[in-house]
């Protein structure tokens, strides 16, 4: 008889062992049959690795770690921003510097795995926050970004509009504001329009290294500015006024009042 | 002055002139006493010179290259001096006492002397300008003055102090190198790796610190003595996000007789 197994993600070998069967047809029947069991035994797995945010396709498989973060696509080829932001920037940008973040944010998690103790635990936490903020903050960088003069900024009555005018003033005192506060951080970090659910208002909010705005402040991202160096020094050297100054061409409007009606709703 | 230099046309100072700059974070700081009301009348702000390359923007080539040179002396010193120098300013008019009696000896020492102890300036926003301006100042004074043209197998001299000290603190030279290499490279963000002597522990330590902060800002007894400059400035160009090539090809520029100078004036 063929045994049927139970059991989250276990692989029954003696099924491949299972009685002989005759007829070819008998055999492609016991073949479907199997298939469809296996799958059956692998839905717990496929299921937990689809909930999670994104899946190697290794873990897909059933191999390898439950969690493994992966290199999100740009939305757009490397030269797209040009001459805003240079293609040679995008692409050591993308395929280097948040690369990197994926690859330490999955080691991270492997050893958080591995952990022996409290201790090892909680030692895991600056880098999970580094490179998982890295991961995170390079993610809504790029679909925050488009073409150079692709897209419209808010009108005055829209949602967005309406809170930068609340906040700021108007969308020039937003942005001479946001870039002023950009250009003043010491060392590496972004700058941040976020939304505060409670208050439903938005605001500018500076932050160093990869701190995520989310877990650091509550504050829902709406459009980031990466201002490590890393992002425009083989452009525009020291020059970080004139890249902030020259990025609001690529601002993708659309995507960030995507954000705000998904943090409104 | 001992040369010219082909690049910028200035004299470049001898070893002999950065020593006395390089000075400044001895424990032997004194603070400068409170200036009589006649003296006190209103004197020129004091405006720190830009230090100028010890050597040409290609010496450090192959392994820091001419471009890199170029931007970071010219631009990023340049701005770290001139934006102390507006600080500076301020601090001559609200907290006069900071300063020398004598506005024109302002120096590194001045500058030392104020970020290692930075609780004394009243202004925050001052306090802030001088940590970040005033220690970048002195890190990249401290970092272009303790390089030099590369050396096949550079290393400390056989038998000189330095040397002795690096075994004595971390057991071998090349165990001192591995630790400031893992310092450096486990700054998150922009900052520095350090070579220091503790004075209170009297003993080399490695650390590594964010931005422009400096172990001389734990302790006025900390004397740094080499430091390598990890914000991305300093080596994107040629290596882009390949810190790790970077910190570990500087060795070969270590200016060890520089270094020793200093320890020895000041232990």
């Amino acid at each position: 008889m063929r045994k049927e197994v139970g059991g989250e993600g276990e692989w029954d070998p003696d099924w491949e062992r299972s009685k002989e069967v005759e007829s070819g047809t008998e055999k492609m029947m016991e073949k479907l049959v199997g298939l469809a069991g296996r799958v059956r035994q692998l839905k717990p797995m496929i299921e937990r690795t689809v909930v999670s945010q994104e899946f190697s396709a290794a873990a897909a498989a059933g191999v390898g770690t439950a969690r493994s973060y992966s290199l999100p696509d740009l939305p757009y080829d490397y030269a797209a921003l040009e001459p805003v932001i240079s293609a040679k920037i995008m692409e050591v940008h993308h395929s280097k510097h948040h690369n990197a973040y994926v690859t330490n944010l999955n080691k991270a998690l492997d050893a958080l795995d591995k952990a022996k103790d409290v201790n090892e635990v909680i030692a895991l936490g600056p880098a999970l926050k580094f490179h998982g903020g890295g991961h995170l903050n390079h993610s809504i960088f790029w679909t925050n970004l488009c073409p150079p003069d692709t897209s419209q900024p808010p009108s005055p009555d829209s949602a967005l509009g309406k809170l930068i005018a609340e906040r700021f003033g108007s969308m020039d005192a937003f942005v001479t504001q946001f870039n002023a506060k950009s250009a003043a951080i010491q060392g590496s970090g972004w700058g941040w329009l976020g939304y505060d659910k409670a208050r439903k208002s938005v605001e500018f909010v500076a932050l160093s290294n990869q701190d995520p705005l989310e877990a650091s402040t509550g504050l829902t991202p709406l459009l980031g500015v990466d201002c490590w160096e890393h992002a425009y020094h083989m452009q525009y050297f020291s020059d970080r006024p004139g890249y902030l100054k020259s990025i609001w061409r690529c601002i993708n409007w659309q995507n960030v009042e995507h954000r705000l009606q998904a943090a409104m709703a | 002055m001992a040369a010219t230099s082909p690049s910028t046309g200035r004299g470049i100072p001898s070893r002999r002139d950065f020593l006395g700059l390089a000075a400044w974070s001895a424990a032997a700081l004194a603070m400068p006493k409170k200036a009589s009301a006649a003296e006190s009348a209103v004197e020129a702000p004091p405006v720190l010179p830009l230090p100028p390359l010890p050597y040409s923007y290609t010496a450090l080539e192959p392994v820091i290259d001419e471009e890199t040179m170029k931007l970071h002396h010219d631009k990023h010193f340049a701005t770290y001096t001139k934006t102390l120098n507006a600080a500076l300013a301020q601090l001559a008019v609200t907290q006069r006492d900071l300063l020398p009696k004598d506005l024109s000896t302002t120096n590194a020492v001045t500058v030392a002397a104020l970020v290692s102890s930075l609780k004394q300036i009243k202004d925050e926003k001052v306090r802030s300008t001088i940590r970040n301006h005033g220690g970048g100042y002195l890190n990249h004074l401290l970092y272009f003055s303790t390089l030099r043209p590369m050396r096949e197998k550079n290393a400390p001299k056989a038998g000189s102090k330095i040397e002795a000290a690096l075994i004595s603190s971390f057991g071998s030279v090349e165990a001192f190198k591995q630790e400031l290499i893992d310092k450096s490279m486990s700054q998150f963000g922009s900052g520095w790796g350090w070579l220091y002597y503790d004075g209170s522990a009297q003993k080399l330590k490695v650390s590594n610190t964010p931005n422009q902060d400096t172990p001389v800002m734990e302790s006025v007894n900390n004397i740094c003595l080499f430091g390598i400059d990890v914000w991305e400035h300093a080596y994107y160009l040629r290596r882009k996000n390949d810190r790790g090539a970077y910190v570990k090809a500087i060795f070969d520029l270590v200016d060890w007789d520089t270094v020793e100078a200093m320890y020895t004036a000041h232990v």
